[in-house]
């Protein structure tokens, strides 16, 4: 992308507008016939005190305006709806309304109060201009000038998270620029620009250094090692290795970078190697191992292919903060309890132990004290039943070797981005310097920059390059000062006030590319956008845009926003009551939850699929770990990588209510809460979630002592209460029919949690059946699924709402009604194609004017 | 294999020229007259909110009976060597806290969070250092177990808002802000400072000068947007000037003997989970305090201890769940014994905290913790509620507060009363003048 400075660029020439602030002109209720009906409800029952004239308690309903828009109005009008929902009023000696009446009266308030609050941030279906994200930061700043960050020192790392409105984090009112962000702008660009011109070479060169564990049988052995091996560890049979039954291998301070000594000189990137097999002894069972390092965790962890006799190579390339260890440490994950303590030993060793538990550190010290002391601790004395060695599972390791910083250009690409002819003294001129700044200023912008703008960008860099005496810190000041203008930061469409105009072809490239791909435009659509093509052949462009690798910024902007992925983990499931969780066979179960609704949404993006597929599915996506964790067929996923899995026609799993993260975002570490799980159906699903619950409503009340009842009879008694039950019986039996997930997504028929047993009974039997609002009854969760697979088109709309949420910056409003019809129109034709929405969208007035 | 190519041999002077241009202080400053504490008339008063989030076990927190003799709860007890000089505040209340976002309202009192949108107000602190704090070095400081500020996530980084209602970044590292309390620059860091300064200078007449020449072609809507960039930018060149005002004065010299070494960055966002230590730290951070009102670079602080939701519980406490999966007890008693024992480890910390204010002498004899107004609470009671908060008054003593032991105050009594009785005895407002939604200074307190 090239882009010439040009002097007739007319943003500095719109003259002034005048300016009309927009405020939404209504004041009286959106339902008049609902206020009609609501008004002699309220007389009836509340003017006795609460007229113009007794005014109990200060509160004069009688005279209360149905204005929802003002502060104190509404606030009055919530103690109303509240009062009624809790059943506090009217007092309990006074005439009661029927059930109907309180509810009508308290549904009409929520529906006028949240009418109110979209009118109040209500645009009139127009763009608002818009700060950068800092996903769409980091993504823009590699794509325009190629930077490669150390690890943690990037700006997705070093920003602050961004504010989220209306389930997105690209809402222009929640995007705020505060003091403290504009601090944090200016720093980052300096580091962006630091890493971007660096000239010369590498600071650190890449080093590779290894480590062979038989060279330690041969005299290098140091004095620990040589223990251990006169323990349980021993040379391989063909002398090129060490096996291990029960030892860890470490790597003993002997991988060392020469530039300052360190295992790991600089954060960076680096390849981690090694050789290694292994033996399932008599057990037969899998042989799970880890290699690892202080402050980093694992680097390995799981199987491998390789045998005693044929080890298997492998690479983990990361990258590494230089702030860790400068070990590495490989072993199997479970190990044997041999030569480990005798009796005595074992006894003060567990009273250790259990001290510090308890949280005695002192007492633990001096019994481990009195251990060392006595030479005993850590040493151990063989435990003779466990000598036999061979029915153990073994760990043979060749080599460990680490090699780095890896560099995958140099000098890196940023500096051949931005200097396309290199850097010698002689091309150190004014005239290089501005075409440099040109070319670069024109993709930070997005547009063809001013003369004006090139005159205040390049003004720095001059006044830099002069007081530095340095080409280098003149361009960074240029960069610096670019990533720190409006013009850069801000999305930026430059409009009147009256009406909308068509977008020019820069800024409907760049609504495009930050839809799709939370980035600036690529060369691509820059070039048809500077060649005036771009608007003519918009559904093209957004196909291929779609079809890019780049729209991965779907999965992890829209999918995972969409669907709550963040919120995954807000609680951890209870350690005794979900022991599986934590088997060691399944480490990393967590994750691989939490990550297959993304890689579902990834799935279907990828493979044009059916949305609906949400809804309920005959497949999943799963590694080898979830497979496991589900008890789907053996052998139907292999290794990390997630893959697609049919199921079997019946099947408890399929969609998105069939996820294990989603049963466990609704619980709360211990329990399930139907009542979360119904409000995720209505908003994730349709877009419709509940009014929120009244203060003080509390929770579902945990058992008392003495007392099992299943979640569901708790949440059943409170539902007698009857203003209770108006909302709850609409909302939980979308979550009661998730009843048979408990809190880790696993299958239960009983009820289980809670720290308790709860037995296998009929009275603790998981009862799911219920009816949805709309009278379907279904009895279990196969028939439950099949209801919603019939609610399409509620489906369609919700999703079609929080695209276009995400696409525009803002929430639908009323004018909006029109998109959001063809794109529900959209998906119903094409079989529930992702891409069906996002030309609804892309082709819209809305999305191509300002 | 990754192949290198080494092209040519580095030309250009490898200075790090930019160095020094993130490292503008972020606290607030204004400069003239250096303390003089050196009369018993001039010893000045002090003030520090804290913030414990998510709340605490209120049931083995708040005691049975009132008044000054009251037997100390199992959280309190940690703290009975200063049972005179501390007020438990039964009775608090929070009206828009609750929940999650009790941490924005924690020092303001207002309805921050509305539909979507957050708007809030000056909070106590900086109201304080508006008033009084014009005579330190620092006018505020800001202190959090998470820098930045959060705003917009749950978990917020700070509790002091400017009149703008902007947040102030905090700072979380013992190390840095012992740098900018105390530590003067190397002649080269001097350098790079005024370098930095320049380059930032120059950027922002660049970046000023460019919306200006945009503002006028964009819409209303949007330019309430641009307006955003307008007035940081400005405070930002505000920041600038008032740095390079107290560049070249000296900073106070401390005397680190029985105090932790503060050479090397130690906060819990600059060292490994496996080296960091909470009780060192919470060590490090209190003294902190002690430090700056001991040698009045400031007479006024918030800090962060706890975050609302996030984190609070370290492997040294020996607890194994989170704290605000601990709060979600479901009345289970192990749960409930697990967060009332990570509320005692929290009494320990704030009792060695008491222990460094007690030890540092006025010129009159009387203690630091004498002349300074400690308030802790919470944007939380327990269960998420919006009432019991676990509010405790410290110090003050010589400053006219009279501690009552466990006062009972009528209920949903605002929180902002506390702070009132705080800013009034720093001499910024009056016990009964409108305040926040304080109803007035507690008044048997100043009794």
């Amino acid at each position: 992308m090239r882009l010439a400075v040009t002097k007739a660029f007319p943003i500095g020439r719109i003259g002034l507008i005048g300016i009309i602030f927009y405020t939404p002109a209504f004041s009286a209720p959106s339902d008049l016939g609902a206020w009609k009906k609501a008004q002699p409800i309220l007389e009836k029952y509340c003017f006795d005190c609460h007229d113009a004239e007794t005014k109990k308690g200060k509160f004069d309903l009688q005279n209360l305006a149905p204005d929802f828009l003002g502060s104190e109005p509404a606030a009055s009008w919530i103690e109303v709806m509240d009062s009624l929902n809790l059943s506090e009023m009217p007092p309990e000696d006074k005439p009661q309304p029927l059930a109907e009446e309180r509810s009508f009266v308290s549904t009409w308030i929520a529906g006028e109060l949240r009418q109110a609050r979209k009118m109040a941030n209500a645009t009139g279906g127009r763009a608002l201009l818009r700060r950068l994200t800092r996903v769409e930061y980091e993504n823009t700043v590699k794509d325009i000038l190629g930077v490669v960050f150390e690890p943690k020192q990037n700006p997705l790392t070093l920003l602050p998270p961004d504010g989220s409105m209306d389930g997105f984090d690209k809402v222009s009112q929640g995007l705020m620029l505060d003091p403290s962000l504009m601090e944090s702008y200016f720093d980052i660009a300096r580091i962006v620009a630091d890493r971007a011109v660096q000239l010369g070479d590498p600071p650190v060169p890449t080093i590779r250094s290894r480590l062979e564990y038989e060279e330690y049988e041969t005299g290098l052995t140091p004095r620990s090692i040589h223990r251990s091996l006169s323990r349980d560890k021993k040379l391989s049979p063909d002398g090129t290795g060490v096996i291990t039954v029960q030892d860890s291998f470490r790597t003993f301070g002997q991988l060392k970078h020469p530039f300052n000594d360190e295992m790991v000189p600089v954060s960076g990137k680096y390849a981690i190697r090694f050789r290694a097999g292994t033996d399932p002894g008599e057990s037969g069972k899998p042989v799970l191992i880890k290699l690892s390092r202080n402050g980093t965790g694992n680097i390995f962890y799981g199987e491998i292919p390789g045998t005693l006799e044929e080890p298997s190579e492998h690479e983990v390339i990361m990258d590494l903060d230089a702030k860790g260890g400068g070990e590495l440490g490989m072993s199997l994950v479970e190990r044997p309890e041999i030569g480990g303590l005798n009796r005595y030993e074992r006894h003060f060793d567990t009273l250790a132990r259990t001290l510090s538990t308890e949280g005695k550190m002192k007492e633990a010290g001096f019994v481990k004290a009195r251990l060392n002391a006595e030479g005993n601790y850590g040493m151990g004395r063989s435990d003779l039943n466990m000598l036999n060695l061979g029915k153990h599972p073994k760990l043979y390791l060749d080599y460990i070797e680490i090699e780095g910083p890896l560099y995958e250009d140099w000098p890196p690409k940023s500096v051949a981005m931005l200097l396309p002819s290199g850097l010698d003294p002689s091309l150190e001129t004014s005239g290089y310097l501005t075409e440099v700044i040109a070319s670069f200023l024109a993709k930070a912008y997005r547009r063809p920059v001013t003369a004006e703008e090139m005159g205040l960008v390049l003004k720095v860099a001059q006044a830099e390059w002069a007081a530095r005496d340095s080409f280098e810190a003149g361009l960074k000041a240029a960069i610096i000062t670019a990533l720190c203008s409006p013009s850069f930061l801000y999305l930026l469409e430059p409009s009147q006030d009256k009406k909308p105009r068509p977008l020019t072809d820069y800024e409907l490239a760049s609504r495009l590319s930050y839809f799709l791909w939370s980035s600036s435009p690529d060369e691509e659509l820059a070039s048809a956008a500077a060649n005036g093509t771009l608007r003519s052949n918009i559904k093209e462009h957004a196909s291929l845009a779609l079809r890019s690798e780049r729209s991965e910024a779907l999965v992890h902007g829209f999918a995972s926003q969409w669907l709550k992925v963040a919120e995954f983990n807000r609680f951890t499931p209870d350690r005794n009551s979900y022991k599986r969780f934590y088997e060691n066979q399944f480490e990393g179960i967590n994750e691989d939850l939490n990550e297959e609704p993304l890689a579902f949404f990834r799935e279907i993006l990828r493979s044009n699929g059916d949305l609906r597929d949400f809804l309920d599915s005959d497949w999943t996506m799963a590694n080898k770990r979830l497979a496991e964790w589900y008890g789907l067929q053996e052998g139907i996923a292999e290794g990390e990588n997630f893959v697609r899995v049919g199921f079997p026609a019946q099947t408890q799993r399929g969609g998105i209510l069939g996820m294990g993260a989603v049963h466990k975002w609704g619980s709360d570490g211990s329990r399930t809460k139907p009542v979360d799980r119904g409000k995720y159906v209505l908003d994730v699903l349709f877009n419709d979630p509940p009014h929120p619950p009244p203060p003080n409503a509390g929770e579902v009340e945990p058992n008392v002592q003495g007392k099992n009842l299943t979640v569901r009879e708790r949440l059943e008694q409170h539902r007698q209460i009857e203003s209770c039950a108006n909302c709850h019986s609409r909302l939980d039996p979308y979550g009661l029919a998730l009843e048979n997930f408990n809190v880790v997504g696993l299958w239960r028929d009983f009820q289980d949690g809670e720290n308790r047993w709860w037995g296998q009974n009929e009275e603790s039997r998981i009862q799911v059946g219920g009816s949805l609002p709309n009278g379907s009854a279904f009895k279990d969760f196969l028939e439950y699924k099949q209801i919603l697979r019939g609610m399409e088109n509620r489906f369609f709309r919700g999703f079609s709402e929080k695209l276009f949420t995400y696409a525009f910056s803002r929430a639908p409003e009323p004018v909006d009604r029109g998109i959001i019809d063809e794109m529900v129109t959209a998906l119903q034709q094409s079989g529930g194609k992702l891409e069906s929405a996002v030309l609804a969208i892309v082709g819209s007035d809305a999305f191509q004017s300002k | 294999m990754v192949q290198l190519n080494f092209p040519r041999k580095r030309r250009l002077g490898r200075r790090t020229i930019l160095k020094g241009a993130g490292t503008t202080l972020s606290l607030p400053f204004l400069e003239s007259m250096l303390p003089a504490a050196s009369s018993l008339s001039k010893i000045p008063p002090r003030m520090a909110c804290f913030y414990f989030g998510t709340g605490m076990n209120m049931r083995v927190f708040e005691p049975k009976e009132e008044g000054k003799g009251y037997s100390l709860t199992p959280t309190l007890e940690p703290l009975a060597k200063y049972k005179d000089k501390f007020t438990v505040l039964s009775g608090t209340y929070l009206e828009y806290g609750g929940g999650h976002t009790g941490d924005y309202t924690f020092l303001t009192g207002v309805q921050t969070h509305n539909g979507g949108r957050i708007q809030n107000a000056i909070s106590c602190d900086q109201f304080v250092a508006n008033e009084v704090g014009g005579g330190t070095r620092f006018p505020s400081l800001q202190m959090s177990v998470k820098r930045g500020t959060g705003f917009g996530g749950q978990a917020l980084g700070t509790l002091s808002w400017n009149k703008n209602g902007i947040p102030l970044a905090s700072e979380s590292d013992p190390h840095r802000i012992f740098r900018r309390l105390f530590q003067e620059d190397s002649p080269d860091e001097a350098e790079a400072r005024q370098a930095g300064f320049r380059l930032r200078g120059s950027i922002l007449d660049s970046v000023i000068a460019q919306a200006k020449s945009l503002e006028p072609s964009v819409s209303s809507l949007d330019k309430q947007k641009l307006d955003e960039y307008f007035s940081s930018v400005r405070e930002v060149e505000q920041q600038l000037q008032r740095n390079r005002q107290w560049a070249d004065k000296p900073k106070p010299k401390v005397d680190l003997s029985g105090y932790q070494d503060y050479s090397e960055p130690c906060g819990p966002e600059d060292v490994n989970a496996s080296e960091f230590n909470y009780f060192g730290y919470s060590r490090m951070m209190y003294d902190l305090i002690a430090l700056a009102f001991q040698t009045d670079s400031t007479r006024v602080a918030s800090y962060v201890v706890r975050r609302e939701l996030a984190g609070g519980i370290y492997p040294e406490f020996g607890i194994s769940e989170d704290f605000h999966t601990l709060t979600h007890h479901n009345n289970d008693p192990r749960k409930l014994a697990d967060l009332a024992k990570a509320d005692r480890i929290y009494m320990e910390r704030w009792a060695e905290f008491l222990a460094r204010m007690e030890s540092i002498k006025e010129v009159d004899g009387s203690s630091l913790l004498d002349h300074t107004m400690l308030g802790f609470s919470s944007g939380m009671g327990i269960g998420h509620s919006k009432d019991r908060l676990p509010t405790v008054l410290c110090g003050g003593t010589a400053r006219g507060i009279r501690h009552q032991g466990h006062l009972k105050l009528p209920t949903n009594t605002p929180l902002a009363s506390v702070w009132h009785t705080m800013a009034h005895k720093m001499g910024a407002i009056a016990p009964d003048a409108p305040f926040q939604d304080s109803k007035g200074a507690v008044s048997e307190l100043l009794a």
